[in-house]
């Protein structure tokens, strides 16, 4: 019995202890795609094939339907494409690089899924036939069924051998600026197994790559007074690594965090000004959702708003950085500011709270349902609503397809992605 | 056919070999027994039941920093069908979100010590959370096919040990005006138990379990977070009376 009893013990002991990881998979080994001749894409055919696309084989894998969209951020002197793929199943898509080779396009990546841990390497190709030809044009006009894209994708680190074939059928069927697709955390949380931390510099960076036009970031103070990125009441090994350091992050000051704590993936804690510097000089993320995590005054905050406001109207950009109020203290802090009634704000309180403060964006939590009437009422006061925090796909697919709002806060960005491009 | 058909085809075979095997064992055991996890056939008693109470924690990698430890009623009855088939009816129950279950276990004697027992039961789960900031709610049902042995000492300790899977066979959520629904049958996890019981006050026995579930979906946590494709592991602990 005994032998049995510790049998069925060190059963419970490995299911408990089974740890979940996404090793990224290595995708610098396509010989073709690493040859010399290669030649970036041009403008004109990244924007044509954006669209929707059926696919006709891999849809076992992916589902029947994609959405291709690129994206890019500044990086120095360079800027970096990325085009992205977005399935409707199991919140799977691929990150690609793109170039040119004697006619044909290249796209070199990896896929993953966002509900398990399933990833690998995914080599796709549009030959000089199949629509690259077509796409390689000074002005390339794509109607359905003229590109099609042959590739293939492997699991975890093997070579592709599964066949996947996409085919354009329509654009994107909505205007990606009327829709705010608003990543939570700056990307997503640390359980959901990225490659990089949440609320880092690293993931603001990342996010446009999941389809996200705006950011949630949640702010703190040091104990020296500068807002930093950073979600838990305390650091944790959940969000940070080992450093022997614990307790509320507000016991810190920046330079001790700075010097001794790291997030999961290695990367810095960041200033709010670090993050709003990778907003707005490095990406084209037009959102920024500033979430107060903190008690006390809003007032620095409110200085580094205005700041970044400005500094992305004197480069051309627009970007809404709006200060997030969760709860009644905040919302009260909020009226303490000076000019509160002109400063940009998100409101998750009731309707009242909102025309109070002359909110710009009003956000209810999802579990109130779409409350299409209430959003009307809004809309007609010249106010946006945003919906948090949908996770489910299904109900990001019903709150799209149903709902009337104006943008959607979600750790998986590219889940909203799908649906909101997909939908007709 | 259901995914889980040919397991229970293989589990009733089982069965009845160990029914074979006990009938020579079954004169040796015809008293009343005061157990409710423990694999002991009901040859005197009609019923068995306990009352008590369950502690399930929530991962740490999940609800984050709100680690919580859930708290949930946990009322079981027993009825007696044959010398060897009982039906076992487990209610857990927080109000705003409960499960209900009922299965048909085939229960025998191996030998003097060791008990076994093997049985199906189905479950149906619900929740309700209509506070400020919610208007949800959710219900599913699962069916979970299971096999125990038990132990008894020589000093009237009886210790168990239950190996469970469970199916997620429908789920249906609404937030507001919003609804969705699966039903979608899928394989949903396995849990693992180990209980003692033993003589506590006055004739009264106390049932102690431990329980390590490792799930896709919990109903507990229905309202909490969406259902992932990673297995996540819930240490839960249930004290209860037996009445």
């Amino acid at each position: 019995m005994k032998k049995i009893i510790f049998i069925l013990l060190s059963l419970c002991l490995l299911f408990s202890c089974q740890k979940y990881e996404v090793v990224m998979p290595d995708t610098s080994m396509w010989n073709m795609y690493n040859d010399p001749a290669t030649l970036p894409l041009n403008p004109a055919a990244r924007a044509a094939m954006e669209g929707v696309y059926s696919l006709s084989r891999g849809n076992d894998v992916f589902g029947d339907l994609a959405a291709v969209k690129w994206s890019h951020i500044i990086q120095g002197s360079d800027t970096i494409f990325h085009v992205s793929g977005f399935f409707g199943k199991d919140i799977a898509y691929f990150i690609c690089e793109g170039k040119q080779l004697n006619g044909a396009i290249l796209f070199n990546g990896y896929w993953r899924k966002m509900v398990s841990t399933e990833t690998g390497i995914i080599h796709l190709t549009i030959g000089a036939g199949d629509g690259a030809g077509l796409l390689l044009d000074p002005h390339p006009v794509i109607d359905s069924g003229k590109i099609t894209i042959n590739g293939l994708f492997g699991s975890g680190q093997e070579a592709p051998n599964r066949v996947i074939t996409l085919s354009y059928i329509r654009k994107l069927n909505r205007d990606p600026a009327a829709f705010q697709i608003a990543a939570h955390r700056s990307g997503g949380r640390t359980s959901d197994l990225l490659p990089v931390s949440e609320n880092s510099v690293a993931m603001i960076l990342k996010t446009p790559e999941f389809g996200s036009t705006g950011v949630e970031v949640d702010v703190r103070y040091t104990k020296d007074g500068v807002p930093i990125l950073y979600h838990d009441n305390t650091l944790n090994l959940r969000e940070i690594q080992k450093s022997g350091l614990v307790g509320p992050i507000e016991n810190y000051t920046y330079d001790q965090l700075s010097t001794f704590v790291r997030l999961v993936h290695g990367e810095k804690i960041p200033t709010l000004r670090e993050a709003l510097d990778a907003v707005v000089y490095q990406t084209q993320l037009s959102f920024v959702w500033l979430d107060t995590k903190y008690t006390g005054s809003i007032a620095p905050v409110h200085v580094i708003q205005q700041e970044y406001i400005q500094k992305a109207a004197a480069i051309g950009r627009t970007v809404d950085i709006v200060i997030g109020l969760p709860e009644r203290d905040q919302f009260n802090q909020f009226l303490e500011l000076p000019d509160y009634i002109n400063t940009p704000s998100l409101c998750e309180l009731g309707v009242t709270e909102v025309e109070q403060i002359n909110a710009n964006i009003w956000a209810p939590r999802f579990t109130e349902g779409t409350q299409n009437e209430l959003v009307a009422d809004e809309h007609l006061k010249g106010r946006k609503v945003y919906v948090w925090t949908i996770d489910e796909p299904a109900f990001i697919a019903s709150f799209i397809n149903e709902g009337h709002f104006d943008g959607m806060l979600s750790n998986f960005p590219s889940c909203i992605a799908y649906n909101y491009y997909v939908h007709q | 056919m259901p995914p889980f058909t040919g397991k229970l085809f293989f589990i009733l075979l089982f069965c009845l070999d160990i029914a074979q095997m006990a009938t020579a064992q079954d004169t040796a055991f015809y008293a009343k027994h005061t157990a409710i996890l423990f694999p002991y056939p009901m040859y005197k008693e009609k019923w068995r039941a306990s009352i008590g109470f369950s502690l399930l924690t929530t991962p740490e990698d999940i609800t984050e920093e709100t680690r919580l430890r859930i708290p949930c009623g946990d009322f079981r009855f027993l009825r007696r069908i044959t010398d060897n088939f009982q039906s076992d009816n487990h209610i857990m129950f927080q109000f705003l979100q409960n499960h209900l279950s009922t299965g048909l276990h085939f229960v025998a004697p191996i030998n003097k010590y060791f008990y076994f027992s093997a049985g199906d039961d189905i479950g149906y789960w619900f929740g309700y959370l209509k506070i400020s900031g919610f208007n949800s709610q959710a219900s599913g049902w699962f069916d979970y096919p299971n096999v125990s042995l038990g132990y008894k000492t020589r000093n009237d300790l009886l210790i168990s040990v239950k190996a469970q899977v469970s199916f997620n066979l429908y789920y249906q959520a609404a937030n507001g005006d919003n609804k969705i629904h699966s039903g979608t049958a899928y394989y949903n996890g396995e849990t693992f138990s180990i209980a003692l019981e033993q003589p506590f006050y006055r004739k009264r026995h106390l049932a102690l379990a431990l329980s390590a579930i490792n799930n896709y979906f919990y109903w507990q946590t229905w309202s909490l977070f969406y259902k992932t494709n990673r297995k996540i592991f819930y240490p839960q602990i249930t004290m209860a009376l037996i009445l």
